[in-house]
């Protein structure tokens, strides 16, 4: 194996891969040297950095020329092909265009790494373009006679690649310090990890240049590894980039759907609401409508037979029939009746009629408030039964006292109607009804879900209990 | 001498109140009509002492002209005779000034009888009117602009009545639970009538004050 590449020694002492100093600064001295193990290896790892720097400036190219945003990396690509054409132009005949390569390579890096913080110089890039010129021009005018020139390209062109690795290492901590919270410190310390070795590199290979031919030979092959490992890393981290991007879109794209989803979703439960609100004012305009016009219409018709009417019997009767249209108008119209205030309602109704019959009324009711509603139908039945019971109490009982219990228990809500009367007579029983109007009763609690149960003998009183669902 | 407007469109009806407030008032002139047009001039050409208005008229409601009595005849009182008993109806007459009401469906010892209380000055006052009228001041208790309004909030004692009454107690039980006199208690609801006027007036003004009605001037 050694005596295989041992044709190559020249050249790969000649490949002092940062800089073209081998060539420019001492051709003879790489005649010289033998190729030590530790050459070898280096030159090997240097064959697969360009091997793989290859691959990846391809792959970086495909990105910078899909994605604008990267647009950048096409310098990167640039650094990356002039260091492996660099690399690969060896042959004696091709020595004329390593001074160009070379100053390609650190237009390309400068460029790259100042670009890639969002620092752009107008007077950099004529600068950079100009030196393009400039370098291989004085070269080739010279001949490569004046040695120093040579020395003097070198040294600026490496200190150039090191002053732009410092200065981009410098704008990232800046950006990183000013916005602490959303920018990963990960990321400096990631670019200070691949620059500053690299950097540190140049410079040592720059000084041993100058200092020690020998130990610049021994260590300039591993030194200058570095440079294609900076440019490994660079194109590493720029995939990387890629594929995170890809990734925060792809999460963007699904957040921004799901949003869109909810979106919608709420605006069609908007509307929904919006059409049962509207439903509801118009059903509710037409009930009041249908109220007014029973008011205004049969109401009046009634009330002029109440007070019209010869006959006490149709008087009564049309005065029943008003309030029967009355409740049933509420029934239609009413919301939700607070218990607390339907038992104030029946409360002052039943202990004024029945106290203008001369009957006592006792009137017991739950001690604590209670927090229950009744429906508007609920209620209208509830004061209905409750209304005729207290008719019976007056009209046929001949009781002189009367007690009137409400309760809620269990969910229901319990009204017992108590008088001592003389209770519903034998002839009835069974039927139950004949103007008392029981069955009817029964019927509308049964409408409400619930019951009304009726005791009653002669001599004892009547019991009426009635139970409904709250 | 008593003067009585009185405002009804059904014929019937009408003779029918004519008869029930002769009975009340023996010797009373009686003035009748049956448009609130009617009502409003008579309003403005004579004096009344009592004013019996229905609700729901031709040509607008009994509430216009209870509203042009408190202005030209303060001292007359407004009552309602409807057909309405609920309070979405019975309340802004309250407010517009009434002093009562009678439902027109009752029994004419029954009707009577509410017509002298209140002659006496004894308004009825029932359950459902007390808890709107609680609301209506606990409302104007939070509204923050009407430092006017504070002036005719209601004493602790109106606010005890009418929380009596919208249990559903009578006015003669609430006398004798807070052993108050049955005159006490009627000047109490009197008391609570006219707060709810002038206060429902003065938060009129504000309002019309607010809508610039009464430009600069």
């Amino acid at each position: 194996m050694i005596q295989l590449t041992a044709p190559q020694a020249p050249a790969l002492g000649r490949l002092p891969l940062v800089l073209l100093c081998a060539a420019l600064l001492c051709p003879a001295a790489a005649q010289a040297q033998t190729v030590t193990p530790s050459l070898y290896w280096a030159a090997t790892l240097h064959g697969w950095a360009a091997a793989m720097l290859a691959l990846m400036a391809t792959a970086v190219g495909v990105v910078s020329s899909l994605h604008h945003r990267e647009r950048p990396a096409s310098f990167l690509v640039g650094m990356m092909l002039s260091w492996v054409v660099l690399r690969a132009a060896t042959a004696p005949g091709a020595a004329g265009l390593r001074p160009l390569l070379m100053t390609l390579l650190v237009l390309c890096g400068v460029q790259y790494l100042l670009r890639q913080m969002n620092w752009k110089r107008s007077w950099i890039d004529h600068a950079l373009l100009i030196q393009c010129l400039v370098v291989p021009a004085s070269l080739l005018v010279t001949g490569g006679q004046v040695v120093v020139l040579g020395t003097l390209w070198h040294v600026v062109l490496g200190l150039e690649l090191v002053v732009a690795m410092g200065w981009a290492l410098w704008l990232r901590r800046q950006r990183q310090q000013s916005a602490v919270d959303d920018a990963p410190g990960g990321d400096f310390h990631l670019m200070a990890a691949l620059l500053l070795p690299t950097m540190l590199a140049l410079v040592a290979e720059m000084l041993l240049a100058a200092v020690s031919e020998t130990l610049w030979w021994t260590a300039s092959p591993w030194l200058g590894l570095m440079l294609p490992v900076l440019m490994l890393g660079l194109g590493l981290q720029l995939l990387n980039n890629v594929a995170h991007a890809r990734v925060d879109a792809e999460k963007r794209a699904a957040s921004l759907e799901q949003r869109m989803a909810e979106r919608i979703a709420e605006v069609e439960r908007n509307h929904a609401q919006l059409a049962e609100q509207k439903l509801e004012q118009v059903t509710e305009r037409e009930r009041k409508r249908i109220a007014a016009d029973l008011h205004d219409d049969l109401g009046a018709k009634l009330l002029t037979i109440v007070h019209t009417s010869e006959s006490d019997r149709i008087s009564t009767l049309a005065r029943e029939a008003l309030e029967e249209m009355r409740l049933s108008v509420r029934g239609l119209t009413g919301k939700p009746v607070h218990l607390i205030d339907a038992l104030g309602d029946w409360r002052a109704e039943v202990v004024s009629r029945l106290g203008q019959a001369n009957i006592l009324a006792e009137w017991k009711s739950p001690a604590e408030d209670v927090e229950h509603t009744l429906q508007a139908r609920s209620y209208v039945q509830t004061t209905r039964i409750l209304r005729e019971s207290v008719s019976n109490i007056i009209k046929h009982s001949g009781a002189t006292h009367a007690t009137i219990s409400c309760a809620v228990q269990e969910g229901d809500f319990i009204l017992t109607i108590q008088d001592d009367g003389q209770g519903i007579p034998t002839e009835l029983d069974g039927r139950l009804d004949r103007g008392h109007g029981m069955a009817s009763m029964k019927s509308r609690a049964k409408q409400m879900h619930g019951q009304c149960l009726v005791e009653s003998g002669p001599g004892w009183g009547t019991v009426i209990r009635l139970t409904i669902p709250l | 001498m008593n003067h009585i407007l009185l405002l009804e469109d059904i014929p019937e009806i009408r003779a029918w109140l004519k008869a029930l407030v002769k009975q009340v008032f023996a010797n009373a002139q009686i003035t009748e009509c049956s448009r609130v047009q009617d009502a409003l001039s008579l309003v403005n050409g004579q004096r009344f002492t009592l004013a019996l208005l229905d609700l729901g008229l031709p040509d607008g409601s009994g509430v216009d002209v209870i509203a042009a009595l408190r202005e030209k005849q303060p001292e007359v009182q407004s009552v309602i005779v409807t057909i309405h008993d609920d309070d979405e109806h019975l309340f802004p007459a309250l407010q517009a000034g009434a002093f009562g009401y009678l439902l027109k469906e009752q029994s004419r010892e029954l009707l009577v009888e509410q017509l002298q209380r209140m002659s006496q000055g004894e308004p009825p006052l029932s359950p459902s009117i007390a808890r709107k009228v609680i609301a209506y001041f606990a409302a104007q208790v939070k509204k923050p602009t009407s430092p006017l309004l504070h002036e005719v909030s209601l004493t602790d004692r109106e606010t005890e009545v009418l929380l009596r009454v919208a249990k559903g107690f009578t006015l003669p039980e609430i006398g004798v639970q807070l052993g108050l006199s049955r005159h006490t208690i009627a000047d109490y609801v009197k008391q609570i009538y006219r707060k709810l006027n002038v206060s429902s007036r003065a938060e009129a003004a504000l309002e019309a004050q607010r809508l610039g009605l009464f430009g600069r001037n």
